[in-house]
């Protein structure tokens, strides 16, 4: 009998031995398991659109990539008690200051995205056309991400896969030069080039009417730009003439407009060409970055940022103000540009008014109102403003110098003029056409400069136009800006975050570390 | 006289030295006898009978000794009370009546044969082989606090608790050191009540059920939960009623005032405005306006002393009310518990209600047994909300930071701003500081718990010696959590323009069942116990949580009332299955073996890495029963151990790749795409985390029981330990990094513990300190061999977290000073701190870091002096740790030299022209210099030594003969003063703070404890 008990102890032991390890076999019932995605069309579209949700975050457009080339330019001067922010103004950041690695981490994440719709697309059975359009975005994107990548980092490694194992972690940048990167950005370029459409209307998949994807336009626009600041003026013609001809894009008559939050008005520009969605409002979780999830925001921080009135962030330089009152419009007025730059108390000129009330700043100061909402109203934390990464005015002025310097300057002339024309400023074609080159390239500064201040342009064009090598430019800058004044060679780009540096041996510095 | 000389001579020496105090109350006694009747029964202990255990009338110098099978006959009169002893266990005493019979059971109370409960089963101290720290439950329960692990601190060498200061948090616990990188639960102990595993802290658990508590050090003794015992294991047993025990019910109660008495010296107005004005005007920049004396907007009428605007009196109370009792079959404890917790921070919250119930009982009817252990629990909580919850915006440092540094030039109340409350104006005050108390009061913050913890088992003695026992336990919580975030308007970093209401469901659940076969035997001079068992664990978790924004005035908390919704929902399933085996043998009462091992699966690794055996061995030898020792020596053992434990405490599903299928983009015109993207890297390969220990040590009674001493050497790796290793970001990784089995970490030290009593005519007392040390190496960690976290670096070779940064080399006085120095930064001046050129390259750089100190305590002690005068107890205690240096948060965030936030005093001392004689360089605005930067210079690396004092308290008990009266059969009343005072040079509030793993010398900021005043009352009817 006490055996028999035994035995029926015994038994049920191995019975409860066998069902309980069964139980341990546990699928994640949250998501699904990565090696279940990539196989239809709706999930290459999605891999495709993740590429796109890294545009909105902190270390891109939502700030700090305007923040780090605005700021260093002669156009704005910062007084943020944000060390950052001020450091980064007067080129002394150190590369311990973690902000400093948010911008390279930001594009490192567009890149890792654009590389797992690289590897998987091509595996996925579906409409052949579809298929192209996807695959070109996601090469425009990741040769974008590196073209801004190595203009404000320099030699950053190049990853092309997806990170997988131990052996893929630790990359080195020992050999790599900008010359490289440039390479892989022109690369990935004529890829996309020849797979975008022109426009998204009249397409048939489901990304059809979707506006605001990456078009032959862009691509074209972004090489022709590549080609510029490698000097190859030629080719960068080349590339900006057939946007030109294209007939998709033209100069709006709303230059306020452009940085407009209201989708009414501002999606009446029909010089858009690559630009980043945001909204003011909609969602609860606020877009800085991280792993998002569907509760994101996508609204952009610039404005806050730039407003001055609130942080004392930045404030537009002397010289920036001083730029716009050299010529007055054909009417003897202010330029209208002006007033959608820069905020002040200017009743002679009609400027009384500051975020959508009586002027209630400092009337002594001028502040920012490009991209914040100075000329809006609302709650001046979260702007939805899209931000123009690349707008048909620049690519006029780009191709007008690339014409120039290819000894066409009677023909930029006109390009030139035409940008002047949407801001009633007088007609001086004909003067421009008799210009030497060094003349009409200061004209073309200036141009610039009006025409796109505090749009991330200035601080790029005095890179690589060589004012930070120039003694007398660089004399010239710091009595623009006091900032420069604290300027050594080498910190024309920020250095690499001490933090990578620790996390990766086979990394090295840059010139600023 | 002759039978009492007769009866002192049966005794033996032990009992004799006991029973002085008896013997000295008989010699002195005289009576006189009526109404005599004749009492026999046994005196047994729970084990069995004891043989000539005494019997003594009280009060008089008649008593009789027991037979071998401890029968007695005592002649006595109705009303006399008989007192029952036996060398070794606590005295009981009994009133005569009428009834002849009184069957008595004396409860063990000597430290030589003191059981503790050892894992599946009980064992005696004197035959334990592994590493157990008892503690003190009376002396524990004399502080009011609603945590059990809170009050565990400084009892037990090896074990250290810290604790934010924050009411309500949860402390750290710690055995014997860090042994692993991860945070939470992976570094927490296992905690085992009433025998079965608990997850989710025992923050819930009601201190006054508690009657021992455990605290398994090493694998000897901890190996038989081997799956989760790798952080040690503490081992919780709630009261039972007692076989054959009278109905009794027992009253306690406590009412404590609470206050802050620490401050923080910090700037009044005038100080603040006239640092900030100098800063700004030294470097060239406008005057804000509410500084600048010369502007309309100075502030000359507000002066704000924000610490003590936003601490105010709290206070804690608890009821109490249990009965216990039990026939020759039954018995069971019964409890009934209040407890209310008002903090001390002005608003809304930190408060804490709960309220619980619990009944245990047990039934042995002969080979059959059979109990429960059933509680609930209900608690309603305003825990202090984060600020990472109500999305501030700016990364917003602990909201002590903010309190303390927020400018005395900002009101708390201002009627024109929306909620009526004190904030910055962006050209009058440019400060960003948030109003504490402000924030505190609009919110509103909710937590409601509803946990049943519920088990049963049953056992039946298959034949004599084997025993076969099932237990099934069920643990339940519901959890409802809610945030009201009103609109409101803080100044203007602090706009709150919409209204918010989350609402959080947390639902877990946890079953657990055990099946164990004891077998139990012993032959000849053999004593053997072998254990085999078999348990499965699943457990079950849900949040489900609803943001709604845009609710409109007058605010109705309802989802409905929203007009915007966000929902997260998280489901955690996991499970473990282990066999389980132990044998513990010992041969003639000297030599003794314990040898466990176990094997484990758990649902949170890959199939084939799943399962993983634990096993360990401990040998003891008791050295007084193998060979005469010297006389003072009462017992001496010598003990050792080795073993294996695991860890398996990690998110789950960490080793399957997810897609994240939430990744959204809108394009224009409101063409809301959502993408889908890999978002971070996973190792496949994770496996379980181990933990080897080794420890040898030696258990004395000393004089006869006048002094216990252990003394134990330990030392721990930890193996293939889980954690985030960092890797670059260029992998495009989020976060980036990758959980993996990385690193290997020692703990080795000493543990000394003490217990000295000693007794001199009314007057007793125990002294009983502990002191242990921790040398922590981390031995490997993976990728590059070095994590750094802020300005605390891990490397091999080194102790966790050490400070790493600059090292400070005075301040220059001269440009000619600046100018020969190596280059430090454009702006460096004169007032600035020169730091060492280490690398002799003449530029300070990153490179001209080095190792600062260590962040981790090395040293920690306890001390707890009880003593007795007739009716009066009095105790006092406290604790400490040394060795180790804080980088203060709260002290760094009051002296930089930017901003427009609040200083402490120190600040006035700072370097001018006319200044020199100082180590506080110069103000000025944006710190060219970067003087606040990670280094050695005064005041950023403290001393982190301190001692505090924790709890003093006097008691008094009502004699005798007042509770014969009043038909009481106790009545306690007693006054604690808890947390009187903090020896320290720390300039932060709590040197005892909760820290992160990789950077455990900083102080991020943590809420000053409260002073309690408590009186109290315990009565037993």
């Amino acid at each position: 009998m006490k055996k028999n008990k035994f035995h029926l102890i015994l038994a049920s032991f191995i019975a409860l031995f066998t069902s309980c390890e069964d139980q341990l076999e546990i699928i994640n019932p949250n998501s699904l398991a990565a090696e279940a995605y990539y196989v239809n069309e709706d999930q290459a579209i999605a891999s495709v659109d993740a590429i796109y949700n890294a545009l909105i975050i902190d270390g891109l457009y939502n700030r700090m990539t305007p923040a780090i080339n605005d700021s260093r330019s002669d156009e704005i001067r910062s007084r943020s008690p944000w060390p950052f922010l001020s450091q980064t103004a007067n080129f002394t950041v150190p590369a311990t200051d973690a902000a400093v690695g948010w911008c390279y981490e930001g594009y490192y994440v567009l890149i890792n995205r654009a590389n797992q719709a690289i590897e998987n697309i091509p595996n996925i059975e579906m409409d052949n056309a579809l298929k192209d359009r996807l695959l070109g975005q996601a090469y425009f994107l990741r040769g974008f991400a590196y073209f801004n990548l190595t203009n404000i980092f320099d030699n950053v490694p190049l990853i092309l896969s997806v990170s997988k194992s131990q052996e893929d972690f630790y990359p080195s940048n020992a050999d790599i030069t900008q010359e490289m990167i440039y390479a892989q950005v022109e690369q990935d370029l004529t890829t996309a080039i020849a797979t975008l459409p022109v426009s998204y209307d009249n397409l048939t998949g489901p990304d059809n009417g979707q506006t605001g994807r990456i078009t032959k336009g862009a691509a074209n626009s972004l090489m022709g730009k590549l080609k510029l600041y490698q000097e190859d003026y030629a080719a960068a013609a080349a590339y900006f003439k057939p946007v030109i001809d294209s007939n998709e894009y033209s100069l709006w008559d709303n230059y306020k407009g452009l940085f407009s939050q209201d989708p009414s008005i501002e999606s009446q520009n029909t010089g858009r060409i690559f630009w980043v969605e945001f909204t003011q409002s909609e969602n609860s979780d606020l877009n800085w970055g991280g792993d998002p999830n569907v509760n994101w925001r996508q609204f952009c921080a610039v404005a806050p940022t730039y407003s001055g009135a609130d942080f004392y962030d930045y404030f537009p330089t002397p010289w920036l103000v001083s730029e716009f009152e050299k010529e007055a419009t054909i009417d003897g007025e202010l330029d209208p540009r002006y007033a959608a730059t820069i905020l002040s108390y200017r009743p002679d000129d009609g400027l009384t008014q500051a975020y959508g009330r009586d002027y209630f700043l400092d009337p002594n100061l001028n502040y920012i109102a490009k991209y914040t909402l100075a000329n809006e109203g609302g709650n001046p934390f979260t702007s939805g403003i899209n931000y123009h990464v690349i707008r048909y005015a620049d690519v006029l002025l780009m191709y007008a110098e690339a014409l120039a310097n290819n000894g066409q300057i009677a023909t930029a002339a006109s390009y030139v003029q035409q940008v002047r024309d949407r801001a009633n400023m007088p007609d001086r074609e004909a003067e421009f056409a008799t210009l030497s080159l060094s003349d009409f390239m200061k004209q073309i500064e200036h141009e610039r400069v009006v025409e796109l201040a505090i749009e991330g342009s200035r601080w790029q064009d005095i890179k690589r136009w060589g004012y930070l090598t120039n003694p007398a430019k660089l004399t010239e800058l710091k009595s623009h800006d006091p900032e420069f004044n604290t300027f050594v060679q080498g910190r024309e780009y920020q250095p690499i975050v001490q933090g990578e540096l620790d996390r990766n041996e086979n990394l090295v510095g840059n010139s600023a570390n | 006289m002759n039978e009492i000389e007769n009866f002192i001579a049966a005794k033996s020496v032990k009992v004799w030295r006991k029973s002085t105090f008896v013997f000295a109350l008989m010699l002195c006694a005289l009576s006189s006898y009526a109404q005599q009747v004749t009492i026999s029964g046994v005196i047994s202990s729970e084990d069995g009978p004891l043989p000539s255990a005494s019997v003594l009338i009280e009060g008089t110098n008649t008593g009789v000794a027991a037979d071998f099978d401890g029968n007695y006959t005592i002649q006595a009169a109705v009303g006399d009370v008989l007192v029952y002893s036996y060398a070794g266990y606590d005295s009981q005493r009994t009133q005569v009546g009428s009834e002849d019979q009184i069957d008595i059971i004396l409860m063990a109370s000597n430290e030589l044969d003191e059981v503790v409960v050892t894992g599946y089963g009980t064992q005696r101290k004197s035959d334990l082989t592994g590493s157990v720290g008892v503690v003190d439950t009376d002396e524990m329960q004399k502080q009011a606090t609603n945590d059990v692990a809170q009050m565990m601190q400084g009892r037990v060498a090896g074990v250290s608790i810290t604790t934010d200061g924050q009411p309500g948090a949860s402390p750290n616990v710690r055995i014997r050191g860090v042994s692993t990188f991860g945070q939470g639960a992976s570094a927490e102990p296992l905690y085992v009540v009433d025998g079965f595993t608990i997850t989710g802290g025992i923050r819930d658990l009601n201190p006054n059920d508690i009657e021992s508590i455990q605290v398994l050090k090493d694998a000897t003794a901890g190996a038989i939960y081997g799956n989760r015992a790798a952080n040690g294991v503490v081992i919780i047993t709630t009261k039972r009623g007692k076989k054959n025990k009278e109905f009794s019910l027992e009253l306690n109660t406590y009412y404590g005032f609470q206050s802050i008495n620490q401050r923080i010296p910090v700037l009044d107005r005038v100080g603040y405005q006239t640092i900030n004005a100098k800063l700004l005007t030294d470097a060239g920049q406008p005057i804000v306006g509410g500084n600048d004396p010369s502007s309309p907007l100075y502030i000359n009428n507000i002066d704000t002393d924000w610490q003590d605007e936003g601490y105010k009196d709290g206070h804690i109370q608890n009821y109490n009310l249990n009965a216990t009792g039990g026939n020759e079959f039954t018995s069971y404890y019964v409890s009934l518990d209040y407890l209310n917790n008002e903090g001390t921070l002005v608003g809304s919250g930190p408060n804490y209600d709960r309220y619980s119930f619990r009944v245990n009982s047990d039934t042995k009817m002969g080979k059959f047994n059979f109990g429960e252990n059933f509680y609930l629990m209900r608690s309603d909580e305003n825990p202090l909300f984060f600020t990472t919850s109500i999305q501030l915006p700016g990364g917003r440092p602990s909201l002590v930071n903010d309190l303390v540094q927020a400018a005395p030039t900002i009101p708390v109340y201002d009627q024109t701003r929306t909620g009526g409350f004190g904030g910055a104006d962006s050209t009058v005050h440019q400060s960003i500081t948030l109003n504490v108390p402000g924030i505190n009061t609009l919110i509103n913050n909710e937590t409601q718990v509803t946990r049943i913890l519920a088990n049963f088992y049953a056992g039946y003695e298959i034949i004599d010696g084997l025993n076969f026992k099932t237990s099934l336990q069920y643990d339940s919580s519901s959890i409802e959590d809610k945030l009201f975030v009103p609109e409101y308007d803080l100044g203007y970093f602090f706009p709150g323009p919409v209204a918010s209401l989350n609402i959080a469901n947390r639902n877990s659940s946890s079953f657990l069942i055990e099946n164990t076969l004891n077998f139990e035997k012993t032959i000849a001079k053999h004593d053997i116990n072998v254990l085999l068992g078999q348990t499965y664990q699943e457990n079950n978790f849900r949040r489900v949580g609803v943001v709604g924004a845009g609710l409109s005035k007058p605010y109705i908390f309802n989802l409905q009332n929203a007009t915007s919704f966000s929902v997260t929902d998280n489901i955690v399933p996991s499970s473990i299955s282990s066999f389980l085996a132990r044998l513990n043998y010992s041969f003639d009462d000297t030599f003794l073996l314990t040898a466990n091992i176990r094997r484990d699966g758990s649902s949170k690794f890959r199939k084939d890495l799943r399962f993983e055996y634990f096993p360990s061995v401990g040998l003891g030898i008791k050295l007084h029963n193998l060979t005469q020792l010297p006389e003072f020596i009462t017992e001496l053992k010598l003990r050792g151990g080795v073993g294996e434990v695991g860890n398996q405490e990690i998110g789950d599903f960490r080793y399957q790749g997810t897609v994240n299928r939430g990744v959204p983009y809108s394009f224009a015109f409101g063409g809301r795409a959502i993408g889908a993207a890999v978002s971070s890297v996973i190792d496949k390969d994770i496996k379980w985390e181990t933990r080897v220990t080794r420890s040898v040590g030696i258990d004395a009674i000393l004089f006869n029981g006048s002094l216990d001493l252990t003394a134990e050497y330990y030392s721990n790796t930890s193996n293939d330990i889980l954690t985030t290793v960092p890797i670059p970001f260029s992998n495009g990784s989020l976060p980036a990094d990758l959980f993996t089995n990385a690193g290997s970490i020692k703990n080795s030290g000493i543990e000394l513990s003490f217990a000295y009593r000693e007794q001199i005519g009314d007057f007793s007392f125990e002294i009983a300190p502990n002191f242990y040390t921790v040398n922590n190496e981390v031995l490997e960690i993976g990728g590059t061999g070095i994590l750094n976290s802020g300005g605390a670096r891990t490397e091999v070779g080194r102790s966790l977290g050490e400070h790493y940064g600059w090292v400070y080399d005075g301040l220059f006085q001269s440009a000619a000073e600046v100018d020969s120095h190596a280059f430090q930064s454009p702006g460096t001046s004169p007032g600035d701190i020169r730091f060492k050129d280490l690398n002799a390259d003449g530029v300070i750089n990153d490179d001209d870091r080095t190792y600062l100190g260590s962040g981790l305590p090395t040293y920690f002690y306890g001390l707890n002096i009880s003593a007795n005068y007739k009716d009066f107890d009095f105790t006092i205690f406290g604790q400490g740790s040394g060795g180790n240096l804080i980088n203060s948060n709260i002290y760094r965030g009051l002296m930089p030299t930017s901003g427009y936030t609040n200083w402490h005093e120190d600040i006035l001392n700072h370097w001018t022209p006319s200044n020199t004689n100082t180590d506080i360089p110069r103000v000025i605005f944006l710190d060219p210099n970067n003087n606040g930067r990670n280094s050695d210079r005064p005041g950023w690396l403290q001393k982190g030594d301190y001692f505090r004092l924790n709890t003093v308290s006097l008691g008094y008990s009502l004699p005798d003969a007042v509770l014969d009266s009043i038909k009481l059969s106790k009545a306690r009343f007693y006054v604690t003063l808890q947390n009187l005072a903090v020896f320290k040079s720390y300039e932060g509030y709590n040197p005892d703070f909760t820290a992160g793993i990789l950077n455990p010398g900083f102080d991020y900021g943590t809420f000053p404890r409260p002073t309690t005043t408590l009186i109290g009352a315990q009565l037993k009817f």
